[in-house]
């Protein structure tokens, strides 16, 4: 913009301003508008002085640069009493008020126009792609290629990319793709992580379908694939993703209802899906070799999962703490030669979360009961929990603990079925440090302690370092 | 460059009186919407947190106005402008949610609230030609 026009639009601008200034002048108490007025007047004194001073000055500059045109006078401002003229300038002839105030019209239409132009401008650069990225390091006090703590040194983690075009006012999408190196195999795979096209038809409703983060808990849907904004390194051992041995289905591929609605000085949330049971992949048939897989091209044995989860996030006094509770149900088959094994699988769970001035309290329980409805019917019964604390320092330093634990009953099938690094019982502690370095960019330091309760498996100790960026 | 007392006078007399309507409402911030947008005050901090994205079957657009963003932000959702990024980022992530675009000024926002069925903004000072829900 030149200087001409940008005198212009401040111009104008201002006489909006002072517009409101007078009106909100007059709209105070008596009392108080006298003084007021005053106070303007000895303000509008002093700005027709500086306007003449400038004028002069101008005039001066001109007259240097033997400009010979003739200087038009200054624009008359609207004062409370003629005392207020100074003497050096010339008063404007009764002419002029009227070109002025044509003036001042052409002058607000002009800016007016312009900035209609620039509210207008293209700004459309298309569909803003983010995503997250890390890597990082991890060195183990004892290393076993076969589990959870394959080997030690620097790693390139993942990096995950998501977009979110919408399509229409009640039409939305969400596309996720990672590309990650496994921590156990080593190998870069490509993973189509979230891939859902959604309905909104209010506010308490949005309908998604495709493939999709499984909701239960908290912590699956909040964090997920995101490293930046979750406070610790790694996740909840037992909350982990399908392919880094999680025992539970962190994704679904079916229909996902979710929405919430006013209660009290809260909201009460939910979320209901149904799709595609999960079914566990072994290595060459064998027993106590397999992860779960979640059936991306329809059920394997023609079953459906189904989940409610259903919370109330409080309001008021106590705004950042969410309550809730959830429930789950699959039927899983394995591939376990000679014969696969088919088992009802069912857990309900409770959290309650408290994510407010500087805290982060999350806390997760699930209880499964499952029956091994292929072979004996036999009932078994095993829990999985966690609880983490962390509390932000000076706006960037974040130290955490968190104790998980997963007691897990290994006549169970589901469990047998799984690697032992997935299916064992175990319990860890985990503390470790987070440094905000930029708003998009976290450090972390972890320390861990897991120990295996069955199984077989050694324990160990682990320290992990990360750097986590968000784009 | 020729610089004409005439724009030189009126850029002075506007410059004065900005300086008095925001000595006259320091600190006050206005919701605004598209006529007929039916919200209230007591909406803005769900919209701006992507809580409520209709108002009866419009769909609502709020847009932020980086003048008076930081102001807005402390007064209404009692947050900074690091933690109202890391709000967006997670409600993006989980529910595919956009945020609010940025406008640059009042009168950027005042001119799309005005041409946008369903748009919500917030400026510094007393607007006119829009619905003004209410000031903070």
């Amino acid at each position: 913009m030149t200087s001409k026009r940008l005198c212009i639009a401040i111009a104008v601008a201002g006489t909006v301003g002072m517009h409101a200034a007078t009106c909100q002048a007059a709209d105070a108490q008596p009392g108080d508008t006298e003084a007021h007025l005053r106070d303007l007047e000895r303000k509008l004194e002093q700005s027709v002085q500086r306007i003449d001073e400038l004028n002069q000055q101008v005039q001066q500059l001109q007259r240097q640069l033997g400009a010979g045109a003739a200087v038009p006078a200054p624009l008359a401002v609207p004062g409370p009493a003629p005392t207020a003229a100074p003497a050096a300038a010339a008063s404007p002839p009764p002419a002029a008020a009227p070109a002025a105030d044509s003036r001042i019209d052409e002058l607000t239409t002009q800016v007016e126009q312009l900035s209609q132009s620039v509210s207008r401008m293209n700004t459309d650069t298309g569909v803003p792609l983010h995503g997250f990225a890390d890597v990082g390091a991890r060195f183990y006090t004892h290393t076993d290629p076969n589990s959870s703590n394959p080997a030690n040194g620097a790693n390139e983690k993942a990096i995950d990319f998501y977009l979110n075009p919408e399509i229409g006012p009640r039409i939305k999408t969400l596309m996720e793709i990672a590309i990650e190196t496994s921590e156990y195999d080593q190998q870069v795979g490509i993973d189509m992580e979230r891939l859902q096209v959604g309905y909104v038809a209010g506010d308490e409703l949005t309908v998604w379908a495709g493939r999709f983060h499984t909701p239960y808990g908290y912590w699956n849907t909040a964090f997920h694939h995101g490293p930046q904004i979750q406070t610790s390194a790694q996740r909840p051992k037992f909350l982990a993703f399908e392919d880094t041995y999680g025992l539970m289905p962190a994704h679904t591929v079916g229909l996902w209802a979710t929405g919430h609605a006013r209660l009290g000085s809260g909201r009460l949330t939910y979320d209901a899906t149904v799709g595609n049971s999960p079914r566990i992949l072994t290595n060459g048939g064998q027993m106590g070799t397999g992860q779960v897989d979640m059936n991306l091209l329809g059920s394997n044995n023609h079953s459906a999962s189904s989940l409610v989860n259903v919370g109330y996030e409080f309001g008021g006094a106590l705004d950042g703490l969410k309550l809730g509770v959830d429930a789950m149900r699959w039927r899983t088959t394995d591939d376990v030669a000679p014969a696969p094994d088919t088992t009802q699988v069912s857990f309900a769970g409770a959290y309650a979360v408290y994510v407010a001035n500087d805290w982060e309290i999350l806390n997760e329980y699930y209880r499964f009961h499952d029956t091994n409805t292929s072979s004996d019917g036999s009932t078994h019964n095993s829990w999985a929990a966690y609880s983490q604390v962390g509390y932000t320092l000076l706006g960037a330093w974040t130290p955490y603990a968190r104790w998980e634990e997963a007691q897990l009953d290994q006549a169970d099938n589901y469990f047998a079925a799984l690697a032992a690094p997935i299916g064992a019982s175990y319990r860890r502690y985990v503390g470790g440090l987070r440094y905000d370095l930029a708003r998009n960019t976290a450090l972390k330091a972890e320390y861990g302690s897991t120990v295996y309760h069955d199984r077989g498996l050694q324990s160990y100790n682990e320290v992990r370092l990360q750097i986590a960026v968000r784009f | 460059m020729k610089i004409k007392p005439l724009s030189i006078a009126a850029a002075a007399a506007g410059l004065l009186s900005l300086a008095l309507s925001s000595a006259a409402a320091a600190g006050d911030i206005y919701l605004i919407a598209n006529h007929g947008t039916s919200i209230t005050l007591g909406d803005a901090h769900d919209v701006y947190l992507g809580d409520k994205q209709f108002a009866g079957s419009v769909k609502l657009v709020p847009v932020d106005n980086s003048a008076v963003q930081d102001a807005f932000l402390a007064k209404v959702l009692k947050m900074d402008a690091a933690k109202y990024g890391s709000a967006w980022t997670k409600k993006s992530f989980r529910d595919g949610l956009t945020p609010p675009a940025v406008k640059g000024s009042d009168i950027e926002v005042i001119d799309f609230v005005k041409r946008s069925p369903g748009a919500v903004g917030y400026v510094g000072s007393a607007p006119a030609g829009v619905d003004v829900i209410g000031k903070f």
